[in-house]
């Protein structure tokens, strides 16, 4: 199994200068292709500071972030951004699209910042939307849409770029649990028909349950990882 | 880019109401700003051509250094050859001659300093229509045995006199020598230009001549072209055929009426920057709102790979097309105003008092040449430009994982 994340003893410290909040002491983990892998912890113990590290949104105060053997703490703010497109898929809690584009349009978008064709653009966005569900969907705006549907046009769009994993923190957090269900579903299928890494935060237990590793983050430390079949 | 400007223009649209306000703020600031201009531009024209039409005239003629102090012994001589030059040339239209001196005008209870002007009635109409203004009585025509008078309405009321009434004029001739003259009143006239009104009164050139001992000597040519743009042209050819005369245009008798206009046009598109200047504030503001409402909105584009170049083209497009909208609206709305305005003329008669005193007539008719668009349009581009620059980079400032956990 290829290794996609490496990460170093990685530690983030919010306002060195004031308060210090001591948010990552010092967090080791090897994710692989093909994980199907979930962060879970109580509130505050620092999963979307690990969340948004991994996906070079922020910096970290020490340690190293390896990604497909490149260390995005050496990149810089412009560059991070590029290799944020090309490599990462991103799925947030909310506010996850264009509120003034479609669904397709959604997809769409981040293929253009590619610089892909048109024809691969419209192709792989209708069939991103199909695979999750949605193809009635195609052609309505954010508004129009369910929660649920919502997030699941975020997962179609953060897989639109072909990314080498997709980060979610907390995709379901603002779900009720029939979608919250539907939507791991469609993750699930992905993962193992596609082989799409996924990483995801949840303090959902039913969340938790579907998930075939489990890194449990305490106090900013790894607590326990545990790998199921 | 396209795609960029796609959400831009439909990011307009997401407040309605906010973008109306911007929308309304910038049509009625243009309306304002190139309104006002235009009622500027046309009371300055209305006054320029006032002063031309009824005082200045386009050329006029003197004898060298008559003018630095209207030195009465300063005299064109030659009248009749001048006459004969000015009748067979065809580009001028009429011409009058005046003889004039500064005098007392004394009623039966009171005195005024003023300019007593000498004129051939019918020639003094051809040029600057005197009798059109005439309010009381009559202009000149028939007189009895005590030669008329014209005067000012408003002079006419400080001296407490009225038509048919006697006036005497007193005024030194060439030798020094203090004539008095008795002179009825005929008529009262009445510019536009009150202040002119009050310190000059007409008499007939002949009896002003006689007082004076003058034969056919005058002070004064003024020459009326049948086309103003052919100042310039007949310029140098007046100037060589009175070769020992000072031949000048209105713009060199009254050369600050000429940069009056110039500034005139400065200080109008002035107002039009103040205009835009305040907009512009209105609108960094409204952006500025926008962009920090937008707070996750924009570290979601930048969290998934939206460079900051596309950020800031975001933020650019989307003021410039609120802005670029509003304009034809307000310019059209400029333009109806002008046109219908420059038809029917505005009428300021309520205010009358301030106009005339002014010498300008109180209906105006706005002017705006057509070149005044296009470079409204370049200001609103430029402002839409200012006001978006600073919520621009508070965009691209923003950062991804600190806008997305305000959630
Ligand atoms: N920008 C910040 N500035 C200062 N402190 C921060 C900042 N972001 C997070 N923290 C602090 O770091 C710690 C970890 O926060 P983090 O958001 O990573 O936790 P979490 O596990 O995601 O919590 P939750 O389950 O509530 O989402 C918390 O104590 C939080 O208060
Ligand atoms: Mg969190």
């Amino acid at each position: 199994m290829k290794e996609i994340i490496s990460i170093q003893n990685l530690e983030k410290i919010y306002n060195p200068t004031k308060v210090a909040v001591h948010a990552l002491r010092g967090v080791n983990l090897s994710v692989n292709e093909g994980e199907f892998a979930a962060i879970v912890g109580p509130s505050g113990s620092g999963k979307s500071t690990f969340l948004n590290l991994i996906g070079g949104l922020d910096n970290p105060t020490s340690g190293k972030v390896i990604i497909g053997g490149n260390d995005i703490s050496k990149l810089s703010a412009n560059q991070l951004i590029e290799f944020r497109l090309q490599h990462i898929g991103f799925v947030f809690q909310a506010y996850n699209l264009i509120p003034v584009l479609t669904s397709k349009e959604n997809v769409e978008f981040i293929m253009l910042m590619q610089n892909r064709s048109i024809k691969e653009r419209e192709e792989r966005a209708i069939s991103l939307l199909k695979a999750v569900g949605l193809e009635k969907e195609i052609d309505r705006r954010p508004v129009e849409l369910s929660g649920g549907q919502q997030q699941r046009v975020a997962v179609a769009r953060a897989l639109a770029s072909k990314p080498d994993f997709v980060l979610a923190d907390e995709p379901t957090a603002n779900l009720d649990s029939k979608s919250a269900e539907n939507l791991l579903d469609i993750m699930e299928r992905l993962n193992q028909e596609e082989g799409i890494t996924f990483l995801f935060s949840t303090h959902d237990a039913r969340v938790v349950k579907r998930a075939r590793r489990v890194v449990t983050l305490e106090d900013g430390l790894i607590a326990s990882d545990e790998s199921r079949s | 880019m396209w795609t960029i400007a796609k959400i831009a223009w439909r990011n307009i649209w997401r407040n309605k109401l906010r973008s109306f306000a911007v929308f309304a703020s910038v049509a009625l600031g243009l309306w304002a700003g190139i309104f006002a201009t235009s009622l500027a531009n046309g009371l300055n024209e209305q006054r320029i051509s006032n002063v031309i039409d009824n005082q200045l005239s386009h050329f006029q003629i003197h004898a060298p250094g008559f003018r630095d102090n209207f030195e009465i012994n300063k005299v064109i001589t030659n009248t009749e050859s001048i006459q004969q030059k000015l009748d067979s040339n065809p580009k001028v239209k009429a011409y009058t001659t005046r003889t004039m001196v500064s005098g007392m005008v004394s009623s039966a209870s009171s005195s005024k300093g003023v300019q007593i002007k000498g004129i051939i009635p019918e020639n003094e109409n051809a040029v600057v229509n005197l009798e059109k203004f005439m309010v009381e009585g009559e202009y000149f025509g028939k007189a009895g045995r005590t030669p008329s008078i014209i005067l000012g309405k408003t002079l006419a009321d400080k001296l407490n006199v009225k038509v048919r009434k006697k006036l005497i004029l007193k005024f030194q001739d060439g030798n020094n020598e203090v004539i008095a003259a008795a002179f009825k009143v005929k008529g009262l006239y009445k510019t536009v230009d009150t202040r002119n009104d009050e310190m000059t009164v007409f008499i007939e050139q002949p009896k002003l001549n006689e007082l004076l001992g003058f034969s056919d000597e005058v002070h004064e040519v003024a020459i009326l072209l049948n086309d103003i743009n052919n100042i310039e042209t007949i310029s140098p050819d007046l100037k060589a055929a009175f070769p020992n005369l000072l031949v000048e245009s209105w713009k060199e008798v009254f050369p600050g009426l000429d940069t009056a206009d110039q500034l005139q046009e400065q200080t109008s598109m002035l107002l039009l920057y103040i205009i835009m200047l305040a907009l512009c504030f209105g609108i960094l503001n409204t952006m500025l709102m926008v962009v920090l409402e937008r707070v996750r909105e924009f570290g979601m584009l930048m969290a998934v790979g939206m460079n900051k170049l596309k950020v800031f083209f975001m933020v650019m497009f989307e003021t410039i097309f609120l802005m670029l909208t509003a304009t034809p609206v307000g310019l059209a709305m400029a333009w109806l105003t002008v046109w219908y305005f420059s038809k029917f003329g505005l009428d300021f008669s309520g205010q009358s008092e301030g106009f005339e005193s002014m010498g300008i007539d109180p209906i105006v008719y706005p002017v705006l040449t057509y070149d005044y668009y296009p470079k409204v349009i370049m200001l609103v581009v430029a402002a839409a430009i200012l006001s978006a620059i600073y919520p621009a980079i508070r965009a691209v400032r923003l950062n991804p994982a600190e806008s997305i956990r305000k959630l």
